[in-house]
């Protein structure tokens, strides 16, 4: 080759350039911008899909820790220790029950007569409205008893706790005298358990230790 | 200069046609493997899609195509080499392209034993014709190397394909 002319053509470059070009090679390329436009858009569905699935993911997330607090701090925030308090409460519960009564008594008569004239002189709308008045009423009470089923349940529940506690103390404190520990420390968790939880098998049990070691 | 959709799209089509085959000479006798050389044109051409807008001047689109191509060629080797060498590569390719032609694998294996340096100005300028001025643009070499380069390159390629007297190591030897 002349260097001063580097397309001088010879035998070499005929080899060199002794290639098949595929056939559908151009059809390949021409295709690409199409391909690439498409590919852009799955891209960007899929981008919105998988925001999407993460917010919800995020949601669920944050509704199972909701759910997870929910569960154990429950019993804080309603404390069930206080049986005395529990059975105020369901005093307060039936008091409201029989105002609730009355007061329904009272709306119904003065609604019809005063409020409302116009229902007063028609038959259908008063019986309509008695009738309405008396499902709210039968709803609430229904509401009210099971409140009141729930909140003595709960009480059951606090005062079979109590009869195992104290029963288990008592048991405990027995054992310990059984085993030869100080009967003068027993006596008075006795006497403790007597007081905090009177009329359970607990408070029989210290009873009668105390009994035994009087006599 | 900025072109509109269609514009594009045709100064796109106008370049497969114009480029398609030259782009694909280069990339087989690259990678000595027919499916490598289509795989590169497409990488290439994908590339010169997304980066069309940006071309400022459209007469110089085979210069900057084989630009591209040659990015793209480098990528290739570097994620290659790190299973397996270039030159391992090329005459793993050329050997694979020996069951297609006896001639075609004579003339690919002469090329895999230029230098990587030397291999790009005899495709460029030998083969598809460019100048020495639009290969050193390309190469990103002075014009005066492409030259001293391709000259080498096609004295060492004779020699081994037997066209010339001259052997490699003399020609080297006198040109330096």
């Amino acid at each position: 080759m002349n260097p001063s002319n580097p397309h001088e053509h010879d035998s070499l470059d005929d080899l060199l350039r002794d290639i098949k070009v595929p056939a559908d090679l151009k059809s390949k390329l021409k295709a690409i911008p199409a391909l690439v436009e498409t590919n852009t858009a799955t891209a960007s569905v899929e981008q919105t899909e998988t925001r999407r699935n993460h917010s919800a993911f995020a949601f669920l997330l944050a509704a199972s820790i909701l759910g997870i607090a929910a569960f154990f701090t429950w019993p804080l925030l309603f404390p069930n220790d206080d049986p005395v308090a529990n059975k105020t409460e369901t005093n307060q519960l039936d008091v409201e029950i029989e105002n609730n009564d009355s007061e329904n008594t009272l709306e119904d008569n003065s609604g019809l007569d005063i409020d409302n004239p116009t229902l007063a002189t028609n038959d259908d709308s008063v019986s309509s409205l008695e009738l309405i008045q008396e499902t709210l009423d039968e709803l609430e009470i229904k509401r009210l008893e099971a409140r009141l089923e729930q909140l003595n349940s709960r009480q059951q529940n606090q005062l079979a706790q109590n009869e195992m506690t104290s029963m288990i103390l008592a048991l405990a404190d027995q054992t310990v005298v059984d085993l030869g520990g100080p009967k003068e420390l027993a006596n008075e968790s006795m006497v403790k358990i007597i007081d905090q939880f009177p009329n359970t098998q607990g408070a029989v049990i210290a009873q009668q230790f105390l009994d035994q070691q009087t006599n | 200069m900025t072109l509109s959709g269609s514009e594009l799209q045709k100064t796109y089509e106008d370049c497969v046609e114009s480029c398609a085959d030259a782009l694909y000479r280069v990339a087989f006798r690259l990678t000595g493997n027919p499916t490598l050389a289509s795989e590169l044109v497409q990488e290439t051409y994908l590339n010169a899609w997304k980066s069309l807008p940006t071309l400022s001047d459209p007469n110089k689109m085979k210069s900057w195509m084989f630009s591209i191509l040659r990015n793209q060629y480098s990528k290739l080797i570097r994620k290659e080499s790190r299973s397996v060498s270039p030159s391992e590569l090329i005459h793993e390719a050329a050997a694979q392209t020996a069951a297609d032609t006896e001639a075609a694998d004579e003339v690919q294996a002469a090329i895999a034993q230029l230098d990587e340096k030397h291999r790009m100005p005899l495709l460029l300028v030998s083969m598809e014709g460019l100048s020495a001025e639009a290969a050193a643009g390309i190469l990103d070499i002075p014009r005066g190397t492409v030259l001293s380069r391709l000259h080498r390159a096609r004295q060492k390629l004779k020699s081994i394909l037997g066209l010339t007297d001259d052997s490699p190591q003399q020609t080297l030897e006198a040109s330096e």
